[in-house]
Order: structure tokens, then sequence, then C-alpha cells
């Protein structure tokens, strides 16, 4: 399926054992628990207020409280939590949980039970806006929801739990599927803020939040006047989006992102609906907010494959027809869309989260899923560690780059991904190497594989059993770590052949190639890395390479997963991973295996939670390489503008007499450092 | 929550008679889910879950399903609203999940 044909951009030279150092891991200062390079959180979850199963408070305490809840259920110690719910609106008060969550004393209330009663010292005591339903099934508007509940339970368990907190959005995006997004300008929990710039772009910009009237004030006039209310689909609804995305640049530059979900679910773009994206709306995306809307996120859900395929929520619809290795197609593929978006040089990254609702057949406390997990159960985002980690540290370490995600714990907080050339100045991910044509390029990579994950199953890995490998699953395991290059061909302008590319939906759409030149350069098995067993049980590896430089720009990527190369049923002769559903055509077969995996003539399946602790992947974003002497790559013009933003920032700052806390950035900033992304840059090194 | 198959829900909310899932004949037509077809797709699949014993695990999975399907219509997405309730559909029809025996799904309930 994928193509091995390999086009060698960066000659592997060697893949040598050696000594390295891992990265500074002490470099905090005493506010934090831990003191690794690298904190994970999640930034796409649910609650009450829309579709999920829990209270958005006990979202938040399963999420980043360690140990066991006060009802039962392991909590998952996340460093920093987004919530990031639909747009739209919900008819159930959010300050308690579903029936479906069976907890005890919790039950499904509606707004329309709780209006004027004080409820964990949140007073809700009108629906506002434009009427939206009767009786249980009246509405409240998601904008209210962020301003007036979620936001104030923020700001309630942020100094409870010293962890970092924000209010998000899962955008519903007008003419696409989902879109992650945070202003976090005005949000300051430990000093109380506000989430209303958040709430205005729900209100603004969200095609499920039809409302319009929104916030009024003290005379009734409304506060955020001029909503389009009517180009929600299709083409046109499409370019509200981007109006989205062009708001987010010219406010918030810095203190905001919009990265696209689940982005292959909903098929291909349709002109008259709102489904899918094509490349061209990432690209669209980017050109509009060059500091903003940087990336896309790998699908969540990722216990919900049954023996017909649904892992990530995906059908046979989307876009590939199903996960790869638990990731959608635009970034599972070697040459896919991802390696199209990179191979323009763009600053594009890829995040991970839980899309966190419910656990299927099982409620919030039980250790099974059917569906979702927990934040931090399963899925982690990893953002770099800073002496006083914020909301700010969030966003900027995504828009590096420099982040990593990894599924089922196989590896941890520490990553170090970085090459050089023939001095000592490291690049990481998400920055560029500028290097002299034939140069030696060294890689390195340091990782940990820890002793456990949070799987409650401790009976082999039955897709490694086919391989006669005896790998427990709630202990990870590395195989191997692929290196992917890529050659960068330079951005391609709005308008230009190849910048709209004809997307197809189901398997079909795992056959387009994005970029040619990527290629699985190296594959470096685990064996072959340096070994060292930890005190804690887990193993710290640790591998370098060499590559030589070419005289194009470049990439390297790399992922690793659990699975050997040609694993029946899992991956291809090239190490990449097939359509997820065919997993489910391997048996569980040990006395062990649960009772609510989907069976076939009475035998279990490898499906949901099950699948997911047995196909297991990373994947972390890339290193850049030019020639001397080439112009700039978008990537490290986009870093620049940023620098630059930030620099005016505290410039405007320190003319005010304001401090440096970025927490305290509550005031609105109308920045017109413009986007500089036509290609035709001249700015040489 | 998920979108995976809305043409096709849609199809089966309107094919879904007398109890029994029939396939749809001639092309599926495209049409934006409502409220009513969401209510209606998950009454008739309710049905079909009912017609099971009320120890089928099956069943359970289903009307867990058509729970979460209730609950994305409460939040106004009918999309999501039929693809939970095709997922229900799709349980009740293939009957992925049966105990063995001695066997049993042990889930904690709202009084444990």
């Amino acid at each position: 399926m994928f193509p091995s044909a390999k086009t060698i951009l960066l000659t592997a030279a060697s893949v040598s054992l050696a000594l390295t150092h891992t990265a500074t891991a002490d470099d905090r200062g005493g506010d934090r628990p831990r003191a690794n390079p690298y904190v994970a959180g999640d930034m796409h979850n649910h609650n009450t207020c829309t579709d999920g199963s829990v209270s958005a408070g006990y979202a938040i305490d399963r999420s980043v409280a360690s140990g066991v809840a006060a009802g039962g259920g392991t909590n998952f110690d996340l460093d920093w939590f987004t919530l990031g719910n639909h747009g739209g609106a919900g008819n159930r008060d959010c300050r308690f949980s579903d029936n479906l969550a069976n907890l005890p004393g919790d039950p499904t209330t509606t707004w329309s039970q709780t209006l004027g009663q004080t409820i964990d010292g949140i007073t809700i005591t009108s629906l506002k806006g434009t009427p939206n339903g009767t009786g249980s099934g009246a509405t409240m508007w998601r904008w209210q929801s962020i301003k007036e509940v979620e936001y104030p339970i923020i700001v309630n368990r942020t100094p409870k739990y010293n962890k970092v907190l924000v209010e998000g959005l899962e955008w519903i995006v007008p003419g696409h599927e989902h879109t992650d997004v945070a202003v976090i300008a005005g949000q300051n929990p430990r000093g109380h803020g506000n989430a209303d710039k958040m709430a205005e772009y729900e209100f603004r910009f969200d095609r499920a939040d039809t409302d319009a009237i929104g916030l009024l004030d003290g005379e009734n006039g409304q506060v955020w006047p001029g909503k389009d209310n009517v180009n929600n689909s299709g083409t046109a609804g499409h370019q509200k989006a981007v109006s989205g995305v062009t708001w987010l640049q010219t406010h918030y530059p810095l203190q905001s992102y919009a990265i696209p979900t689940h982005t292959e679910r909903a098929g291909v773009f349709n002109p008259t609906g709102s489904n899918g994206y094509n490349i061209e709306h990432f690209r669209d995306f980017n050109n509009a907010g060059p500091t903003v809307a940087f990336g896309i996120e790998s699908p969540g859900h990722m216990a919900q494959g049954s023996v017909s395929g649904g892992s990530g929520s995906y059908g046979t619809g989307a876009v590939g027809g199903g996960t790869y290795g638990l990731s959608g197609v635009y970034t599972a593929k070697v040459g896919g869309l991802w390696d199209g978006l990179l191979g323009e040089g763009r600053n594009f990254f890829i995040y991970v989260s839980s899309d966190w609702h419910n656990r299927g057949a099982g409620g919030a406390r039980d250790a099974f899923t059917t569906s979702d997990f927990i934040p931090g159960e399963y899925t982690k985002l990893y953002v770099p560690n800073s002496e006083h980690f914020r909301a700010q540290s969030i966003v900027d370490g995504m828009r590096s780059g420099n982040s990593y995600s990894v599924n089922a714990d196989i590896i941890g907080p520490d990553l170090v991904f970085r090459a050089r050339g023939r001095d000592d100045d490291w690049k990481t991910m998400g920055e560029t190497l500028v290097v002299r044509p034939g140069e030696k390029i060294t890689v390195e990579m340091t990782m940990t594989v820890p002793a456990k994950n949070n799987s409650p199953y401790s009976f082999n890995n039955p897709l490694l059993q086919q391989v006669g490998i005896h790998q427990p699953l709630n202990k990870p395991s590395l195989d191997h770590v692929d290196l992917i290059t890529g050659r960068i061909a330079g951005v391609i302008p709005p308008g230009s052949p190849g910048y709209a590319v004809a997307n197809a939906g189901g398997v079909a759409g795992a056959s387009i190639v994005y970029n040619p030149t990527t290629t699985i350069s190296q594959q470096i098995h685990a064996n072959n890395m340096r070994s060292k067993r930890l005190r804690d049980g887990s193993t710290q590896l640790t591998f370098t390479t060499t590559f030589t430089a070419g005289t194009t720009p470049s990439y390297i990527r790399a992922r690793g997963t659990n699975i050997p190369v040609a694993t029946p049923n899992v991956t291809d002769s090239a190490g990449s991973p097939l359509l997820d559903v065919n997993n489910a055509l391997v048996s569980c077969t040990d006395p062990a295996c649960p009772t609510h995996l989907a069976a076939v003539n009475g035998v279990k399946k490898v499906t949901f939670d099950v699948q997911a602790y047995s196909n297991v992947w990373f994947y972390a974003n890339p290193i850049f390489i030019r020639p001397e002497g080439s112009s700039k790559l978008l990537v490290e013009k986009n870093a620049d503008l940023a620098r630059r933003l930030a620099e005016r920032a505290d410039n405007d700052h320190d003319g005010h007499g304001h401090d440096h806390d970025h927490d305290r950035h509550d005031h609105d900033r109308h920045d017109h450092d413009g986007p500089d992304h036509d290609g035709r840059d001249h700015d040489r090194d | 929550m998920q979108r995976r198959m809305n043409t096709l829900m849609v199809c089966l909310a309107v094919c879904l008679t007398g109890g029994a899932v029939t396939p749809c004949s001639g092309d599926s037509v495209s049409v934006e889910p409502t409220r009513e077809s969401c209510e209606a797709a998950v009454e008739q699949t309710r049905a079909l879950a009912a017609a099971l014993p009320a120890d089928d695990l099956s069943r359970y999975f289903a009307e867990r399903d058509l729970h979460q399907a209730t609950i994305e219509a409460g939040n106004g997405e009918f999309d999501d609203c039929l693809d939970m309730t095709a997922r229900a559909t799709d349980e009740i029809k293939e009957r992925r999940h049966t105990l063995h025996p001695g066997e049993k799904l042990k889930v904690l309930q709202s009084n444990e």
C-alpha cells in the first residue's frame, strides 16, 4: 500500500552505537512535581456540556489528579489539560455527569432542572441568547457554558492540582469537520481572568452555534456584533473558516491555535456540505494563520475498533477507509498528505489527544473501554517543559514543533531527537539545520521505554504472539524506529498547479502520494540501540546515526512502534501500518482475554482497548535541513514571525510598565506583522 | 463524536420497518440528518434491541450506543446520533458479544 521505492535525498551512511547524554532533566523550578524535559497533556476531550459522559469537573479530576479517584478509577496525572469541548449548544448541566457514566450520586441533569441554583459555587440564572429548545431539551449555547461554567470550573480546579488548565474548544468548522482551538488571551485561572475571547470565537465562527444574539452588555447591546450566521457549509463555509483563522492570527497570533482534528474521518471536502479536508484547505489555514494554524491532530477514540473497523471513530468512508496504527492516513502514510505539507517546508506538525467522551460499554470507573480513553490514560502530547510552565508554554511548545505524540506510553517524557552538522549546533524537532551539501549530518535519538503503561491487561500481546514474541500488554516495548526523510520543493502558491489535490474517500484515499520523495531512510531496531536499564524498571534506548546532506532542502521525522516489520495483519513489508481493521482478523485466545471483545463465531478478536494496547506507535515532529546559502524555509520564516511578534509584545508591555508574566496578558493585541508565505523570500543565512 | 455512515443511516432509518432491517433499494439519498430522523432511528433500533433477551450482551452493548445516540441528539449532533444508532443496529444484527458459560461482563453500577 505504501511506496517502497526509495528516492534517496540523504544518504544513509551508517547506523552506529554511541553514548549520548540525556536532555537536562533538572532545569526547572520547584513549582512542578516532575522535572522532565517534556510535559504531557491533552487538548481534545469532552464532558456533559456537549456530548461527553462525565461532568466538566470530573473530567479534569481524572485527567490531572494522581492516585485513585474517591469513587474508584485510576487518575492519570497529566501535567496540562486543555478542555476542548464541541461548539454549538447542550441541554445537560455539565456540573453533573450522565447516567451513562454510572457514577454514584451523579445523575443526568438538564439545565431546565437547575436554573437559579448555586452548584459548585456557580449560579446559572438563565439560558442566554436565542432561545433553543424547551423543557429538558432547552440548551445552553456553548459560548455561555465556556464563559460561565467550564472556565469557572477551571478556576476552581487550578489551585487544587497545581497543573496548567486551559479552556479550549473543538470548533465545529464551517464547511468542514472539526478543529481544536484555544484562545488563551484573558485566561488566568490563578488570578481568575476570563475565557471571554474563547467564548467570542465560538460564538462567531462555530457552525453549530447559530445563536444570533450572543453576549449582551448592560444596555442589552450586542457585545459581539457582526456575526456571519449564513455561510456555514461548503465552499462558502470554508471561506468563513479561513476568516476564523485570520481572526485568530490578527488578534491573538501568539495566544491561540487552530489544529484540525480527526481530519480524514468525514471523507473528502464537500463543496456543498460540511465534510472533510483536502490538502488545499490546510494550506489555506496555514497561509491565513502562519503562527496559529500550524498542524493537524490524529484521531482519538482509540478503543472503538471492532471487527468491522471503527478505531478512531473512522468508518469505511473516511479518507483511507479507517485508521493505520491508530493514526489517520494523512499522517500514517509515508509520502502522504502530511509529507506533502512538509515537502513545502511548512510549519505543519502533528499532535495527538484522547477525544474522550465515554468508555462505551463500561462506566467511567471501569478499567476497560470499548470507546475512548480518559486524557492521560493512553494518548500523551508532549511539549517542552519550562521553569514556569503555563498556558503560554503549551501554545509556544506546540507552535515550535518541538513536540511528539505517544500512544500507550511506548516512550516517556524525555525524548531526545536532534541533528547536527560538523559543528555542535544541535537542532531539534521544528528547527532547521543549515549545512553544506555533502556534509555529514549526525542524528541522535534517546528515549525511555517505561516499565508499564495503563493497560489493565497483563496477558501477552496477541498481535505479537503471531510472530513468536511474548510481550505483556501492560509492559511497553519498542521494536524499531523509522527515520523518514523527504525532499522540500518549496511553497506552492495558492492557485498554482498542485496546490489543490484531488482527494478520495475510503481506501482509495490511501493511494494518493503527495510527496513521492518521502521514504523510510533508516530503520533502527531496538536491538541495535544502546540499552540501559533504569532503576524504576524502564529502559533507556539510544542510537546515533548519520546522513549525508544533499543539495536540496529536506526533513527528517521519526516514528516508532512495538510492531515488527511484516507482522501479519498489522504492518507491511516496509514496516508501515496496515489498515487497522485487519488487526481484528487476529484472535485473542488467552484465557484472560476480556469479555467485552468483539467475537466472530464465538472467537474473540483483537478489538477495542486490546487492539489499542496491541498496536502502538509514537510520532516525532520533523527536523528540517537546508543547504547553506539557500532561502529560508517557510517554517523558519514563520518562526521568525513569531519571534518578532513576541518581541513586539514584550516591548509593548515594557512601554506600558507591565510585567512579563504571560499568564497576565489579558488584553487584546492587534499585531500587523503579516504572514510571508509566497515562497519568494530572499532571506538567506 | 463520530461520523461514519450518515447517508447509510438515513437510509436505514427510512428502511427499518416492522422491527426488521431491510436493505435500501436504489441509491442512498444524502440528506442532512434531523432530530426527527434521529429519533425515529433510535426508537426503531431500541425496539430491535428490546426483542433480545434482557441478559443478552449484544442488547446491552446496543442500548449503551443508543443512550449515546440520545446524548448526541440533545447536543444537536444528529449525524452523530445516527452514527451511534448504526453502531447499535450493527451490534444487534451481528451479535458480536455473547457470554460463554460462567462468563460475565463486570461493569461498575452507580450504586456500587
